[in-house]
């Protein structure tokens, strides 16, 4: 069988992301490691909002909801003196899926724009409660005293280690939630968004489906939200506010909702956008604001549509 | 004699000043094909949506394959056996015809919380999916995009669906509507090859086709049933001719 362009891409941006530590060395530029490692992270927050925004057609506007508890559940700790990552990413993963759950049983009961303002309204509340929590340095936020600890060669504190370790749990990721998208339970959560009275027809209450996906993207943007903190050493309730969580949506727009792996192009673009543009000018929004509309009107699949064609839709 | 597999009593439903389902009764039983016909505005469609389970009447009782399923939702009599089609055509558009067959399957056969094994590689689902592919004669179609299948073929895939859950009774709510006369002279011909193993209820507006299929025939008239009877006896009902067939049926 001839390799598909899917394959392709797909390999090529392994690839490519796996190289950028050496290459940033040979060429002595440091700053692309840290660069890139932000990209994977926003990636993994993205691809977990693609889960319910593409394939469920949930468009959770509080997503970056759980990338503040993540990071609080890595700051807290630390700053009691925890310092050890299966504990505080642990602790990230439970609590931003037993928030996902309250927020989706809640919100999954409602659909279309006001579905939409309640995630956003949960998001908001979090990013208050953030402000003010004053132990925890309130809407200044706080440094993170260290970054996790996981004993053995895993040491965080290594740029490259951390950003190799940063990949792998892309991959992994990835890797998992194409099996979901594919699975029996992810037909259902496709179903439902497709057409729900149809599900609802055949014998599926689509409701129990759509708040596990929900919970699984939630503990998604929690992972992330703990690995932004190592990458930041420092955290503020500004990881939670709405513009965030409408980045993160962006980010899936832009590199192809419902495909999976659009949302990692996505975030690498639209990081390395901001980065490009807002060297050249203070006001480079003006110029990545046509650049996302030209992409909405003009590539159905996003930026991964555009390089992979008609293969973009994951099966 | 069994109980009928659907009985229907006193089902009232009432919108603001309209009373859309009139204390209606009506068996069904086992094997039968049953046509409810009636003009535009009987109150056809608000029956069925009761019977499907996405209406909750005001009053009444619903009475299928031995439950009462008056209080469940529409997934769960599904899950009970009752399949149906939708007037205007609802399939997943952006699945391939076997896709949608396969996933209705999906629906009836163990539980969808299934996280790892891709629901395409489950002979479970897609073998009896293509039996009921190949019966409705869409087995070369299986891997096109629903959504890029003529009209006719979607209601075929409809069918498909509906079949592949092995269903106790068959809801059809219009199904030759907006085909030409050679696509539903074949869907007639095909629905007729159903006739005994499955229980069918027929809602229908083109008379040819009901006349063919039906074994009994109920006529709606402002959400009463005024009549019930095999196909000759409803073409001879004084009442049914005034209010419903016209002259041209006479």
């Amino acid at each position: 069988m001839a390799i598909s362009r899917r394959t392709v891409v797909l390999a090529a941006g392994c690839i490519v992301l796996a190289l950028v530590p050496p290459i940033a060395a040979l060429t002595n530029q440091p700053f692309y490691v840290d660069l890139f490692r932000r990209m994977m992270i926003f990636a993994i927050a993205a691809v977990s909002l693609d889960l319910i925004l593409g394939y469920g057609g949930m468009v959770s506007f509080g997503h970056a909801a759980y990338l503040g508890i993540g990071a609080y559940a890595v700051g807290i700790p630390a700053f009691h003196g925890i310092e050890n990552g299966w504990l505080q990413w642990g602790l990230a993963i439970t609590a931003s899926a037993v928030v996902a759950l309250v927020i989706g049983a809640i919100s999954l009961r409602t659909s279309g724009v006001s579905f939409i303002m309640i995630t956003l309204a949960f998001a908001q509340m979090l990013y208050y409660l953030g402000i003010s929590l004053e132990t925890y340095g309130g809407d200044n936020g706080m440094r993170l005293a260290g970054r996790s600890r996981f004993g053995g060669p895993v040491d965080l504190r290594e740029p490259t280690v951390f950003y190799y370790a940063v990949l792998a749990i892309l991959i992994v990721f990835l890797a998992l939630g194409s099996r979901l998208v594919a699975s029996r339970f992810g037909m259902v959560v496709r179903a439902a968004k497709s057409n729900e009275p149809r599900a609802r027809a055949i014998g599926f209450s689509p409701l129990p489906y759509k708040l596990t996906a929900f919970v699984i993207a939630g503990s998604g943007g929690g992972l992330a939200g703990a690995l932004l903190a190592n990458q930041t050493e420092y955290l503020t309730p500004d990881f939670m506010h709405w513009t965030r969580s409408g980045e993160i949506m962006f980010m899936v727009i832009l590199g192809g909702m419902g495909t999976l792996f659009g949302p990692v192009i996505g975030a690498v673009a639209l990081l390395l956008l901001e980065d490009v543009l807002s060297a050249l000018t203070a006001h480079w929004q003006i110029i990545l604001g046509p650049i996302l509309i030209l992409v909405v009107l003009f590539a159905k699949r996003g930026l991964f549509g555009l390089l992979v064609g008609a293969e973009a839709r994951d099966g | 004699m069994a109980e009928p597999l659907l009985s229907i009593r006193g089902l009232s439903k009432r919108f603001g000043g309209l009373l859309a389902s009139d204390r209606i009764d009506l068996d069904v039983t086992r094997g039968e094909t049953h046509a409810i016909i009636g003009p535009n505005g009987a109150g056809k469609t608000t029956l069925i949506g009761q019977l499907a389970g996405d209406l909750r009447p005001d009053a009444g009782s619903i009475r299928f394959a031995d439950q009462d399923v008056t209080r469940l939702g529409a997934p769960h009599r599904a899950r009970r056996g009752l399949a149906r089609s939708f007037q205007v055509t609802s399939i997943f558009r952006d699945f391939s015809a076997l896709d949608n067959v396969a996933f209705a399957v999906q629906a009836h056969r163990g539980s969808s919380f299934r996280f790892w094994r891709p629901a395409r590689s489950e002979p479970a689902l897609r073998g009896p999916a293509r039996v009921a592919l190949e019966s409705v004669g869409l087995g070369g179609r299986a891997d096109v995009r629903a959504a890029n299948l003529a009209h006719g073929e979607q209601r075929q895939l409809e069918i498909a669906m509906a079949l592949a859950t092995e269903p106790r009774l068959l809801l059809l709510d219009e199904p030759v509507a907006g085909m030409g006369l050679d696509e539903s002279q074949r869907m007639v011909r095909f629905l007729s090859t159903l006739k005994r193993r499955i229980t069918i209820v027929l809602v229908e507006h083109d008379m040819d086709a009901v006349f063919t299929l039906a074994d009994r025939i109920s006529v709606m008239v402002y959400g009463r049933i005024i009549a019930t009877g095999t196909p000759p006896e409803i073409r001879g009902h004084d009442e049914v001719r005034r209010a419903y067939l016209g002259e041209d049926q006479a």
